[in-house]
């Protein structure tokens, strides 16, 4: 019977194979997850904890591509296409909220903190080659150190932002089963501002002065006494130092947040510790074109170069930022992202230290003049600029593109123009086509952008850095500490403001009779770092910490008749296409936008949502 | 036999080999089965002559037709009580046997009744068999088997091949719609080669993934490319005692396609030819360069903008064509005229021949179909840049009876495509054409070259035309092999199945992309020679073809083992029951990027089971499980077990009614139920992961040149308590048929709780730092609703009449989502509906600056009169992004509606189907919605019905225009909100079979002629666009078909 034994046999085959499938799957469905990377595959390998401290790094702040310049009195973002324009309005107009606060960076810096945390508690057991112990013995509390630099960086970025944050100083792995282990309570701004403080006195002994070459970026002792020093200034300010709006902000167990009385010691403080960074003697301001005043202040934002800096984040080679800013007609090719306001260009004082509306200052709104301008690379002769931009600060020409300013002149051909001009695809500068999309209004920012990258011919580069600190903040700081600790300026407060002052030929304050009293310096200090400092992402912060942001953002923003109507251009009987028509009506402060600013402003909102999931979280002030 | 078998063996070994070998073992099949019928013939004889015995045996010869006198090869005779001794029909239907004079012959074949007749010494019988209808029909695919329909306790629904059949398409899914009640299929896009409808089962009960699980004659496949020639039936499993089986995998339901087999028969040669015209429809219409630019000018006007370019002079000279020049230079081009054709062509062959003897029957088909394209220009090149399908379909479904007992089947399909594409992608080239207004740039410059303007959108011609090509070839291999082995010597009823199947698709990419140059024409605009205008260079490419290629496959293998009984004792109670294990892998297509873990195989294992009594056909009761698991959750937690218990009460065959002359079938069918969903997060969610290497790091030294290191960082926190998504389900049917059969009507309501729904813990605070929440079990969603389908059928004559209606309705609520209590409730998902729109509420427009004033203060962005107004919902006196939230309104329909008309009279047929769903908004958002938010064409619907400084309409369906981004109305709020609700005259099919008496004079049997419509004609709303569209104004439109096409069958 061939077909039974054939039967038999299949039976036997087919049940063979179904105990041989039973048998085998207990493990079937092991797929080797081991295959992920754990925390601690990281944190036993010393090269994988170096990437995890460089993950540390790469969260250090790049404001060379802020766009919070924007969201001040600095400039006007006119992307509107772009998503960060938006963001910009939602500050200008007053639309940010409590579930909406593009600036706010909450959970993105918890994160870091997260991240810093863990490696601060791991950092010392991890496992290093025999052979390069003696190399590590070295390092291995140095990268702590660095850590702990870098957390409190996180810190004083929520700090400024929020005034009192939870301090978390842990990394406890979260169980969703336990939600109360997550639910934290906010530390007052004095426990936040002592943790920073004290972190960076503790570490500043384990930290070098110096990094050799290759290691340049690294933190030093010099950074953790200027984060020091910032977070002292801030803390001294009359935001945080007693203000009277925020005394009733505290937890639900009762405890202040915000200190109710004014300490005038703390701008003492603030003072002792900007001096200590002056004091290392290790940084001196940049000047090495000590004839050219405007290249002086200039240069520093294009190159490499450390003498200056404090602490820096390191960039690589790129061109981006010489596009977004650049005018946009064919010599330049750039995008006109962002227009100074008005208000801004006259903060520049004139070149003899008078601010513009000083009595005597020589300013004029009417005619125009011929003379030599830097265009980056030499002087060049140009006529027909109008008198609003003569005889300024030198580093008003190294901020700004205006009317007739030049650029690369040997290149670009010929000077900028940003006044209307021609019909259709508009022939200016600017983009004042009637087109959707930019509106440029009679400025274009000229800071950072570097005279070595030729955009038409797509040639050179931009080599910069961003600098975190620099010392004329710390001079600006000491300067701005010490006259508010005296009762009327001295020596003390003049002599680190005048050195600012002095690397663009700016003469020595005191000048007028107000600069000899604690107000009117208070104005010159504010002024100095507001131009000193121009597009570095301070002034944000500085008018909010000054109190000072309800009247300066609360204002309308202003900028020049770059898109005029055409009846305008019409009544000047010129034709209305041509340039001179434009120029003709240019020189005319046009309102761009009603900017709204609250007293609730002052102090970002904890995110609502962070408030829902934590009800140990209370909010800020009017939000 | 060994010989046979061991041919097989060496067949499927080789079928890994590709293509080439798989045309190879078509032709071995289809020659194996011949082999099987003529070794029967020969393996007869050693059993007569073994017959010998005491009585008189006599020579019976004789023939077995059916009903209408066609010879039936394969016909079983045996003899009665005498096991294993008989012969069987050969082609013709004969047959010639030695038997005693007393014997009683039995001739028995599958789909026929069984007859008995008595030798009584006669030398010649002729029988006619009739073929036993209730066992055809009332057989249903259920998961892992079949069914007597009588027995069936759950809710599902299916569709034959002669219904799919009549709406041509190059996809299966869209062959769907209308046809099922309860499914809902959205077709977004008509691109050849990425037709496909997008399937969702009884609405929507989860907020993760949310499609159901597709199987092809039981393995997890795709359905979109199977030949609908191929397809026998496409069902539907829906509650819980349908897809219980499906443990794990069954939530979100389950669609069953099942291919054909042969039939015992000679062999049945059909072919079908058909070829169609498509036309693509409901195409957004945009405004010419004049009314563009007019509307520009009041957009200017409204902004208090410059507008002094905008003469009516200047505006003119858009349509004014008396100088040569002023094509060029005020260019006026309708992009969707210029580059797509009014129509293209679509042509399909499918040859398949089905047989088969007593021990082999087989199914073998072959399909050609080819897809053109929309794309104008095609010719411009010495290659093709059109969109272009070419699908070869390949199958064989084989069963061998190796002996009376042991069954072999062998499934083999071969998907073979070959397309087409310009290089740019359908979605990017259609947003080109939406984003490049009218006025913008010509065509081409004069001498042909590709023109174009400095910080604009692409020339949707270059993109088209010069950006090169790809060549994508594709290939998708299923086999399945199985054994089923009656196993009588146990128990009468039992048999073991084993089954092995594997899945492999290759592809391999070409991209041929060039890169062209674009230059502006400048000239003088009064000048008449052309040839005197000069170039200005844009972009700059080689014009040179690069060559890029990605190639890369995927894999599944699935073991399965099935014990299966059916018995009826006393002929009263049927138990039917079922024992299946599994276990399958899948290795995807990945690329270096996806990283290691995404190579990982894809495991699941399982055993599910079924036990189905019934009693005296009036009581069943079904029990269903699955116990599966997949490799995705911590061991310990990887399997769960989903049961699910089912009654049905067939009333009509109760004592009381089963006279009854009104009412044919009665029954009440309940299930309850358990499934699972396992795939709804991402991989290994349980474990805690790091990433090393990324690019987030640093890099020190003086110049960026110093040490340099990657970043490491925690990148995901793992769950260890991470489950499957459960899903408890009931559902309780009605099934009626009143007038023997005219009037049908099956109807179902269910309700289902998803709960464990997985999800990202959005309640933890963002201060621990977690970068990604972990995942947790936690959401839960109600989902409930009914279908009904009503049949009538009526037969007049000559004339047969069939009406057949559905609808369904799902609706469901979030009714815990893993959230905080937000202090504005609106934001949360509790309470909402899945696909539930967000945004502001539109109040109207404002009709004036007192209205403004009177007004909250809107802080998105300027406002003046025209402006969208917005509802204050929090209250505070200002609208920005705090008066956002959810607004009760859904995404996707909540009903679907079908009516099939079915006309015969004689020899002409005519089907026509409605289809349609309600209850879904569509987002009418982004450029061209938005009029010059971003220099893109204007809607043509703006020209009226806008707001206007002179008809300040506070309910007009347009706001007023502004020549920029106007960030005010250009946020998501309900006045973009728009209706989706649409009925579409699907498909009308009118056909003419051919009298037989012609044919037959040809040697054919039929012959069918046929024309077919689909999507003749839509009612909807969304006037601007389709309503089908998911993705707002879409890519590739859908195609309106005119299709004329022949069946032949030998």
């Amino acid at each position: 019977m061939l077909h039974c034994n054939l039967m038999k046999n299949i039976t036997k085959l087919l049940l063979a194979v179904l105990l041989f499938s039973t048998t085998s799957c207990k493990k079937y469905l092991d797929v080797v997850p081991a295959e992920y990377s754990s925390e601690n595959d990281v944190y036993n390998n010393i090269n994988l904890t170096e990437q995890a401290l460089a993950r540390l790094y790469n969260a250090l702040p790049n404001e060379l591509t802020s766009p919070l310049t924007a969201a001040t009195d600095e400039t006007y973002h006119h992307w509107f296409d772009n998503g960060e324009a938006i963001d910009a309005y939602k500050y200008n107009l007053g639309a940010w909220s409590t579930n909406d606060n593009p600036y706010g960076n909450w959970s993105g810096k918890y994160q870091d903190i997260r991240r810093a945390n863990i490696f601060i508690k791991r950092i010392d057991a991890v496992p290093v080659p025999l052979d390069r112990e003696s190399y590590y013995a070295i390092w291995k509390p140095r990268y702590k150190a660095e850590a702990r630099f870098l957390r409190a960086q996180f810190y004083f970025e929520l700090f400024k932002r929020y005034g009192a944050v939870p301090l978390i100083t842990s990394s406890n792995d979260v169980d969703p089963g336990n939600l109360e282990d997550t639910q934290v309570a906010r530390n007052s701004v004095d426990e936040v501002v002592n943790f920073i403080t004290s972190e960076c006195d503790e570490i500043s002994t384990v930290l070098p002065l110096t990094q050799e070459a290759a290691q340049t970026g690294r933190v030093t002792k010099g950074a953790a006494l200027a984060l020091k020093a910032r977070t002292l200034l801030y803390a001294a300010s009359p935001l945080f130092n007693g203000n009277p709006l925020y005394a009733n902000i505290q937890n639900k167990d009762g405890k202040v947040l915000f200190s109710r009385s004014y300490d005038k010691e703390k701008w003492k403080k603030a003072a002792d510790a900007a001096k200590a960074v002056i004091d290392l003697g290790i940084y001196k301001l940049y000047a090495p074109f000590p004839d050219n005043p405007v290249q002086n202040y200039a240069a520093q934002f294009y190159t490499r170069d450390y003498t200056e800096t404090i602490f820096q984040r390191i960039l690589g080679n790129s061109t981006d930022i010489d596009g977004n800013y650049l005018p946009n007609g064919s010599p330049f090719k750039g995008n006109g992202k962002l227009t100074p306001l008005q208000q801004f260009v006259d903060a520049y004082e004139m070149k003899n230290g008078y601010p513009i509306n000083q009595t005597g200052s020589g300013y004029s709104t009417t005619g125009v003049w011929s003379g030599q301008l830097w265009d980056g690379l030499k002087f060049q002769t140009v006529s027909n600029i109008s008198n609003m931009y003569k005889d300024r600060d030198p580093r008003f020409y190294a901020s700004i593109f205006f009317q007739y300013d030049v650029w690369r002149f040997d290149a670009t051909k010929r000077p900028v123009r940003l006044a209307w001009y021609g019909a259709g695809n508009g022939i200016t500068d600017g983009w004042a086509t009637g087109k959707s999309g930019t509106n440029p209004w009679g400025y274009n920012v000229r800071k950072f952008l570097s005279p070595g990258y030729d955009r038409n011919a797509n040639s050179g580069t931009g080599t910069r850095n961003f600098p975190i600190f620099r010392l004329a903040e710390m001079y600006l700081n000491y300067a701005e500490a010490m006259n508010e600790y005296l009762d009327a300026p001295d020596q003390s407060v003049y002599q680190y403001l005048n050195l600012v002052r002095g690397r663009v030929a700016m003469p020595n304050l005191p000048i007028l009779p107000a600069d000899n009293t604690k107000g009117g310096m208070r104005n010159r200090i504010q002024n100095e770092r507001r131009i000193e400092l121009a597009f570095e992402s301070q002034r944000f912060w500085d008018v909010r910490r000054w109190l000072i942001a309800k009247t300066v953002d609360n204002a309308p923003a202003l900028g020049l008749n770059a898109r005029p109507s055409a009846a305008e251009l019409s009544s000047t009987g010129l034709d209305v296409s041509s340039e001179a028509a434009g120029v003709a009506v240019f020189y005319k402060t046009v309102t761009l936008q009603n900017r709204v600013f609250a007293d609730k402003h002052y102090l970002m909102p904890i995110p609502q949502s962070e408030i829902d999931k934590d009800p140990n979280l209370v909010q800020n002030y009017g939000w | 036999m060994r010989k046979l078998l061991h041919d097989y063996k060496g067949s499927t070994a080789a079928g890994t080999l590709g293509f080439r070998t798989m045309c190879f073992m078509m032709i071995i099949c289809c020659c194996s089965a011949a082999l099987a019928h003529a070794n029967t013939d020969k393996k007869t004889r050693p059993y007569i002559l073994s017959a010998k015995n005491l009585r008189k045996d006599i020579e019976v010869r004789g023939s077995v037709t059916d009903t209408s006198g066609v010879g039936l090869p394969g016909v079983v005779i045996s003899v009665k009580g005498r096991n294993g001794f008989g012969t069987v029909t050969d082609v013709n239907g004969g047959y010639l046997i030695k038997v005693p004079e007393d014997a009683t012959l039995v001739y028995s074949m599958v789909g026929f009744i069984r007859q008995e007749v008595a030798v009584s010494s006669r030398g010649f019988i002729a029988v006619k068999l009739r073929q036993n209808q209730a066992m055809l029909e009332d057989v249903v695919v259920v998961g892992y088997g079949t069914q007597q329909k009588n027995n069936v306790t759950g809710a599902l629904t299916s569709v034959s091949s002669k219904e799919l059949l009549r709406t041509p398409t190059a996809s299966l899914t869209n062959s769907l719609a209308g046809r099922l009640p309860g499914l809902l299929t959205i077709q977004s896009s008509g691109e050849p080669g990425a037709d496909g409808s997008a399937l969702y089962i009884r609405g929507f009960g989860t907020y993760q993934g949310k499609s159901p699980l597709v199987l092809v004659d039981g393995i997890e496949n795709s359905i979109d490319g199977i030949d609908a020639n191929d397809v026998e039936t496409v069902s539907v499993l829906k509650d819980a005692a349908a897809t219980a089986v499906y443990g794990m995998k069954g939530a979100n339901g389950v669609v069953l396609v099942t291919t054909k087999r042969g039939k015992t028969g000679k062999p049945l040669i059909s072919l079908t030819a058909q070829t169609s015209q498509q036309r693509p429809f409901n195409m957004p219409e945009y405004l010419d360069s004049f009314d563009a630019l007019t509307l520009f000018r009041e957009a200017l006007n409204n902004d208090g903008l410059n507008a002094n370019l905008y003469t009516d002079a200047y505006l003119n000279k858009f349509r004014d064509r008396s100088n040569p020049t002023y094509q060029y230079l005020y260019p006026n081009v309708n992009w969707t005229e210029e580059l797509i054709k009014p129509s293209s062509m679509m042509s399909q062959a499918n040859l398949n021949v089905n047989g088969g003897s007593s021990t082999a029957r087989y199914f073998v088909s072959m399909a050609y179909l080819k897809q053109d394209g929309l794309y104008k220009y095609d010719d411009l090149n010495a290659y093709n840049i059109n969109a272009v399908m070419n699908k070869y379909n390949f199958r064989s479904n084989i069963d061998i009876d190796l002996l009376p007992t042991l069954k072999l089947e062998l499934n083999l399909s071969d998907i073979v495509r070959d397309r087409n594409y310009p290089t740019e992608t359908a979605s990017a080239f259609w947003s080109e054409i939406r984003n490049t207004p009218a006025y913008l740039y010509p065509l081409t410059n004069p001498n042909g070259s590709v023109s174009g303007q400095k910080d604009s959108p692409a020339n949707p011609y270059g993109r088209l035309t010069q950006f090169g090509y790809g060549r994508f070839f594709e290939n998708t291999l299923s086999s399945i092999i199985g054994f089923t082995l009656k196993l009588p010597f146990i128990t009468e009823g039992l048999s073991f199945r084993t089954r092995f199947a594997y899945d492999a698709q290759n592809f391999r990419n070409i991209t041929r992309q060039r890169n062209y140059s674009t230059y502006r024409f400048i000239t003088n605009e009064n000048e008449t020679d052309l040839s005197k205008g000069r170039y200005e260079e844009l972009t700059t490419g080689d014009g040179l073809l690069g060559f890029n290629i990605a190639a890369n496959g995927s894999r599944k293998s699935t073991f399965e083992s099935y014990l299966n009984y059916d018995r009826t004792f006393a002929q009263k109670h049927v138990v039917s029951g079922m024992l299946r294990y599994n276990q399958s892998q899948s290795f995807l297509a990945t690329t270096t990027a996806d990283g290691a873990i995404a190579a990982l195989p894809y495991k699941q294992l399982g055993i599910v089971g079924r036990v189905n009594y019934s009693f005296d056909r009036r009581y069943v009761l079904e029990f269903d499980a699955g116990y599966n698991g997949s490799e995705n959750f911590m061991k310990g937690r990887r399997m769960g077990f989903f049961p699910a218990a089912s009654a049905g009460w067939i009333i009509s065959n109760e004592q009381f009614m089963k006279d009854s002359k009104l009412v044919s079938l009665l029954k009440l069918r309940g299930s309850y139920g358990i499934v699972g969903v396992d795939n709804s997060v991402g991989r290994f969610a349980y474990l805690s992961t790091w990433q090393t290497g990324n690019g987030s790091g640093y890099r020190f030294g003086l110049a960026a040149d110093g040490d340099g290191y990657s970043g490491a960082q925690e990148s995901a926190t793992g769950n260890s308590f991470l489950t499957w998504e459960q899903s408890k389900k009931t559902n309780i049917g009605v099934d009626f048929e009143l007038f023997k059969g005219q009037i049908a009507f099956t109807g179902d309501v269910f309700t289902e709780r998803r709960s464990q729904i997985l999800t990202t813990a959005a309640i933890i605070p963002n201060v621990t730092g977690v970068q990604n929440l972990p995942a947790i079990n936690a959401g839960i969603v109600d989902n409930k609703g009914f279908e009904g389908e009503i049949t009538f059928r009526k037969r007049f004559g000559n004339h047969n009449l069939m009406l057949r209606g559905s609808y369904s309705y799902a609706t469901n609520r979030i009714q815990y989502a893993a959230e905080p209590t937000y202090a504005l409730p609106y934001r949360g998902l509790r309470g909402t509906q899945i696909n539930e729109a967000y945004g502001l509420t539109a109040l109207g427009l404002f009709k004036d600056a007192a209205d403004i004033a009177a007004s909250p203060t809107q802080q998105f962005g300027a406002v003046r009169p025209g402006d969208i107004k917005y509802l204050d919902r929090n209250g505070d006196g200002v609208i920005n992004s705090q008066d956002e939230g959810y607004l009760g309104q859904v995404t996707t329909p909540k009903s679907i509606l079908g009516l099939t008309v079915s006309y015969t009279y004689k020899n002409f047929d005519l089907n026509v189907l409605f289809q349609g769903a309600t209850g879904g908004k569509l987002w009418l958002t982004g450029t061209s919605a938005w009029a010059f938010a971003s220099n893109s064409s204007v809607l043509a619907d703006y020209m009226d019905g806008r707001w206007t400084t002179q008809n300040p309409d506070p309910n007009a369906k347009w706001p007023r225009l502004s020549s920029s981004n106007n960030v005010n109305n250009n946020q998501n709020s309900t006045f973009w909100l728009r209706s989706s609700n649409y009925v579409r005259l699907k498909n009308v099919e009118v056909g003419y079979t051919l009298p037989k008496t012609w044919i037959k004079k040809i040697g054919l049997t039929n012959i069918r002629a046929f024309a077919t419509g689909s999507n003749i004609f839509t009612w909807s709303e969304m006037k601007i666009f389709d309503p089908e569209r998911t993705n707002g104004f879409g890519d590739y439109p859908q195609m309106r078909v005119i299709n004329l096409g022949i069946n032949a069958s030998l």
